[in-house]
């Protein structure tokens, strides 16, 4: 096998850079530094918006319990929405690396399909509960106006959710498909490759 | 087994392989970083009976496999061009003839030719990559021949 050992000799040849053990602390420093930071901005988020909660219900004094049910629902359509990226961000970077190639692209691919799949639920779930309360919470406030005024609220009101239900929804769920779709492809031809010949 | 051991012994073989895979001195530079991160993070749980290596070639081609997900979301970090300069006027045009073949392999094949120009056995390639011995023989087989015929048609 001449070529076999030419190829291999060749093969050796290749420049390395000389990376010093140092430097690959140094990135796993920078590693858990980043996590850490993700958490806490995560926390900081989450207690910010606490305060803003707590801030209109002081300030506006709302005095109907579905305004109150309107602002958590609106809060809890943002927290769900955090909390689920960066969920699917850290999933991704958790799949066990030391299985076989096969196993592996298998896993990628059913956590990209699970992710499909939650990504559209989600936003859906988003998109219901920011109307809901947005419309749960401005009801108090517009009763106190007069009728003409009243309808164009509700009139803009219901075609914002309408923009958001048919137009926002649909087109950012499409966006989340086509990527995840790409990389599904992509898999999938690796995959292939992997079939018994 | 000792992190700084484990290094030594391997970085030179984890940075062939990325280079195998990505023809990208910066990439794979990165990638071979990245396992040997994912190395010391996951050493306390590796099993003693099971062989280091194939352990390690596991990550790295793992590693190398889930690039095609960073691919659209990484730009490619700038290299300073002098420096691609004169590794390039440093090295014989075979070795960068060799990797750019290899490179244009499809992704299974450029795994399993990099493992077996690292002398790594088909027993081992088999089960890193998830295929039967055989198949993984005669794939080296075709990819060698694929090669060499590249190879001559270049004028070598």
């Amino acid at each position: 096998m001449e070529t076999n050992l030419d190829l291999k000799k060749i093969w050796c040849k290749q420049y390395i850079p000389t990376t010093d053990v140092k430097e690959v602390f140094k990135k796993i420093e920078i590693y858990k530094n980043s996590k850490r930071k993700k958490a806490v901005m995560l926390n900081v988020l989450l207690f910010f918006t606490i305060l803003f909660i707590l801030f209109i219900w002081i300030y506006f004094k709302p005095q109907f319990i579905r305004t109150k049910i309107g602002i958590v629902l609106t809060v809890i359509a943002m927290i769900l929405v955090i909390f689920f990226n960066s969920k699917m961000k850290d999933t991704f970077s958790k799949i066990n690396e030391n299985q076989s190639n096969f196993d592996y692209l298998n896993n990628l691919k059913s956590i990209k399909i699970q992710e499909n799949y939650l990504q559209t639920k989600i936003m859906s779930v988003y998109f219901v509960l920011l109307s809901l309360g947005i419309v749960l919470y401005i009801y108090e406030y517009l009763s106190m106006m007069k009728p003409i005024v009243q309808s164009v609220f509700y009139l803009a009101l219901i075609l914002w959710i309408g923009f958001n239900w048919f137009v926002l929804r649909p087109r950012i769920i499409k966006k989340n498909q086509r990527q995840i779709n790409d990389l599904i492809g992509q898999l999938e031809r690796i995959e292939n490759q992997l079939v018994e010949e | 087994m000792d992190f700084d051991i484990i290094y030594k012994k391997y970085w030179d073989r984890i940075f062939r392989l990325c280079m195998g895979y990505v023809n990208d001195y910066v990439i794979a530079q990165d990638m071979a970083q990245e396992t040997f991160i994912s190395v010391w993070h996951n050493l306390s749980s590796f099993r003693q009976e099971a062989d280091i290596g194939t352990w390690i070639y596991r990550i790295a081609t793992n590693i190398c496999l889930r690039q095609i997900e960073k691919d659209k979301r990484i730009i490619k970090a700038e290299f300073p061009a002098y420096l691609t300069d004169e590794i390039k006027q440093n090295m014989e045009p075979d070795i960068q003839l060799l990797y750019k073949f290899i490179a244009e392999l499809p992704e299974i094949d450029r795994i399993i030719i990099s493992l077996e120009l690292e002398d790594v056995n088909q027993d081992q390639i088999a089960q890193i990559v998830g295929l039967s011995k055989n198949n993984v023989r005669v794939k080296i087989h075709r990819i060698k021949i694929q090669l060499t015929q590249k190879f001559k048609a270049h004028g070598n």
